[in-house]
């Protein structure tokens, strides 16, 4: 189990990693999304990450806003995700965290993350 | 009468023969009302057996059941003719030499393919999860490796390629209209363009290009090439995405029925009883002001309306009087169906399991590219699944059963070792050679269909409508969407007969 800190950690390196990456930049490009996101395990581990405009804004604490995508899984399960020690398209990780929101930006999420773990 | 007669108060006549010579039934049941239409006087006089029905369907694969099952749920009087001798159509379910159930056909259910998990669950068909432990093999210029993952990692380069190539075709997809594909803004674009010629003008490297290209193999039995690039853009819309159609755990492919697929049909055809008859190809239909008949050589319903639940295809090789419109008989001599091989190898236990292996593979050579685990629920015996997909399939088709058996089996040995080219059984089925189906896994929309013809699909013509996966607008070309085309097209006839859909 990872602490609500240690998720905030991982969120904001995870952050920084999608700001550096041309191709992240691409992927986002023109792209709005309020995330929500959720360990299932640690109630109080809970955050918000905005996309505007293209650019991912950063990580707030707490459920703020009206999501356009929720991203839940357990505490641990998320920080391998962000850390960057989980390939989020594993068959695990596949059935282990759970987005819902609109096609078109659970596709982006998905392009977003893969980039990032592959340090593209 | 029916479980669905006495819930909803229809007649049970579609049971009741109305035969001419009424000599010949007597005793075998009441006798209807005389026919009190005149259509199609040759056909029926050339049957023995002389029927009517409000509704006839013609099919009884998922999509024609499905609209069965809508008619007289909704108190209609439906027949389903089909002319094998078991239902199901594309799910064809046998045991092995041990008894072991092998899907020959469609098999799989995903999270998100409602209307058959629907069916499933009325009929009490279990499903268990598609076996999905563990790293997938990635056979690529004669070198073995593994992943973990819906995609292979082993070169950055090629994995960020295909990542961004599935987001931009998913992104392109959500602007296909799923009701009428030819409408979307770049309908004309798209449809004048294959998918291998936009892989080829937006993929650079050689491996993702290979492996997009496979990609398409496996959904459609078919080359990249062969596909209009509005056809993939709407198939992948319909699914909901290249994740959802590729993938096992989430994807397309996440569970299998327990009892086999086939076993869904089995039981919607049990509860609509003698409204099924089998062994009762057709060749003609006729329609006038006053009725349709469907004729056969030993058969002929004659209906209000008629329902072909059949690949456009096979839809196109009926006599239809009177003829088709041209644009209808030109759609069908432009959906060809895929071509496939579907092989299953049986062993003492699945070996790749023990080895961390989920028994998926993807291969840029060889008869047999994808493979997956097919072993039961319990695990025992384990059984290998490759397709022989595309243009190996073509080639392989017109090659020995002993050569391709000895291709497949020398993939199987390259991708999983020794043990896996010696199976204890070998079991492959063609839909190619099947006549009533004559491939699969649907037929397709090569450039220019869709933009030309892509109206005609689901259009009824006068009192005939048109199921089948083809026409579906989700999940199109799978179990899911033949359900929604068949209870699609028993809405519109229910609708023509002034009778309201009931859900069965």
């Amino acid at each position: 189990m990872a602490t609500k800190q240690e998720l905030r950690e991982a969120l904001d390196d995870y952050v920084k990693r999608a700001q550096a990456s041309e191709r992240v930049r691409r992927t986002l490009k023109g792209w709005n999304c309020v995330m929500h996101i959720q360990a299932s395990d640690v109630p109080e581990a809970a955050f918000t990450s905005t996309v505007r405009s293209g650019e991912l804004i950063g990580v707030e604490d707490g459920l703020i806003g009206q999501a356009d995508l929720i991203i839940r899984g357990s505490s641990e399960d998320l920080a391998n995700v962000f850390w960057g020690d989980e390939n989020p398209a594993s068959n695990y990780m596949q059935g282990a965290i759970q987005t819902q929101g609109s096609q078109d930006d659970v596709m982006r999420l998905d392009a977003m993350a893969m980039f990032i773990y592959l340090g593209q | 009468m029916s479980m669905f007669a006495k819930l909803f108060g229809g007649s049970d006549r579609g049971a009741q023969r109305t035969d001419r010579d009424a000599g010949a039934q007597v005793g075998a049941a009441p006798q209807a009302a005389p026919l009190s239409t005149s259509v199609a006087p040759e056909a029926v006089r050339m049957a023995s057996d002389v029927r009517r029905a409000d509704v006839v369907v013609v099919g009884a694969g998922l999509a024609g059941l499905s609209a069965a099952r809508a008619l007289v749920a909704a108190g209609a009087d439906a027949l389903v003719l089909e002319a094998r001798d078991r239902v199901g159509g594309r799910t064809f379910t046998r045991p092995a030499a041990d008894g072991t159930l092998l899907d020959l056909g469609g098999q799989w259910i995903g999270p998100t393919q409602q209307r058959i998990k629907a069916l499933a669950d009325a009929v009490g068909a279990a499903t268990f999860k598609t076996y999905d432990s563990g790293s997938n093999v990635q056979f690529q210029d004669g070198q073995r490796v593994t992943y973990s993952g819906a995609i292979p990692t082993a070169d950055a380069s090629v994995t960020g390629e295909i990542i961004e190539a599935m987001l931009t075709l998913n992104m392109m997809s959500l602007d296909v209209p799923l009701e009428a594909p030819w409408r979307a803004e770049s309908a004309a674009e798209w449809d004048a363009q294959t998918v291998a010629t936009w892989i080829r003008a937006n993929v650079t490297t050689p491996g993702a290009r290979a492996l997009l290209e496979l990609a398409v193999q496996a959904v459609f039995s078919a080359e990249a090439r062969d596909l209009s690039l509005l056809h993939f853009l709407f198939y992948c819309h319909s699914a909901g995405g290249l994740r959802d159609l590729l993938g096992v755990t989430s994807g397309a492919q996440e569970s299998r029925f327990t009892l086999g697929a086939q076993h869904i049909s089995n039981r919607v055809a049990a509860e609509l009883g003698e409204r099924v008859i089998l062994n009762a190809p057709v060749h003609t239909v006729t329609q006038d002001e006053r009725g349709i008949t469907i004729a056969g050589d030993t058969i002929a319903v004659t209906a209000e309306r008629a329902i072909i639940a059949l690949p456009p295809t096979l839809a196109g090789r009926l006599r239809y009087r009177p003829a088709l419109p041209g644009y209808r008989d030109q759609l069908t001599q432009r959906m060809p169906m895929g071509s496939v091989y579907k092989v299953q190898c049986i062993y003492d236990a699945p070996f790749w399991r023990d080895e961390g292996l989920t028994g998926q593979v993807s291969s840029d050579s060889g008869a047999i590219r994808i493979t997956f685990d097919n072993s039961p629920a319990s695990g025992s015996p384990g059984v290998l699944l490759g397709f022989i997909e595309g243009d190996e399939a073509r080639y392989w088709g017109r090659r020995s059963a002993d050569e391709r058996r000895d291709a497949a089996l020398a993939c199987l040995a390259r991708y999983f070792g020794e043990w896996a080219g010696q199976p204890r059984e070998y079991v492959e089925h063609s839909w190619a050679e099947e006549e009533y189906s004559r491939g699969c896994y649907a037929g397709y929309m090569p450039p220019g269909v869709w933009t030309a013809y892509g109206e005609a699909l689901r259009e009824p013509i006068g009192r005939i409508h048109w199921a089948g996966t083809e026409t579906a607008t989700i999940w199109n070309g799978y179990m899911d969407g033949a359900v929604q085309s068949g209870e699609r097209a028993a809405a519109e006839a229910l609708a023509a007969l002034g009778a309201r859909p009931t859900t069965p």
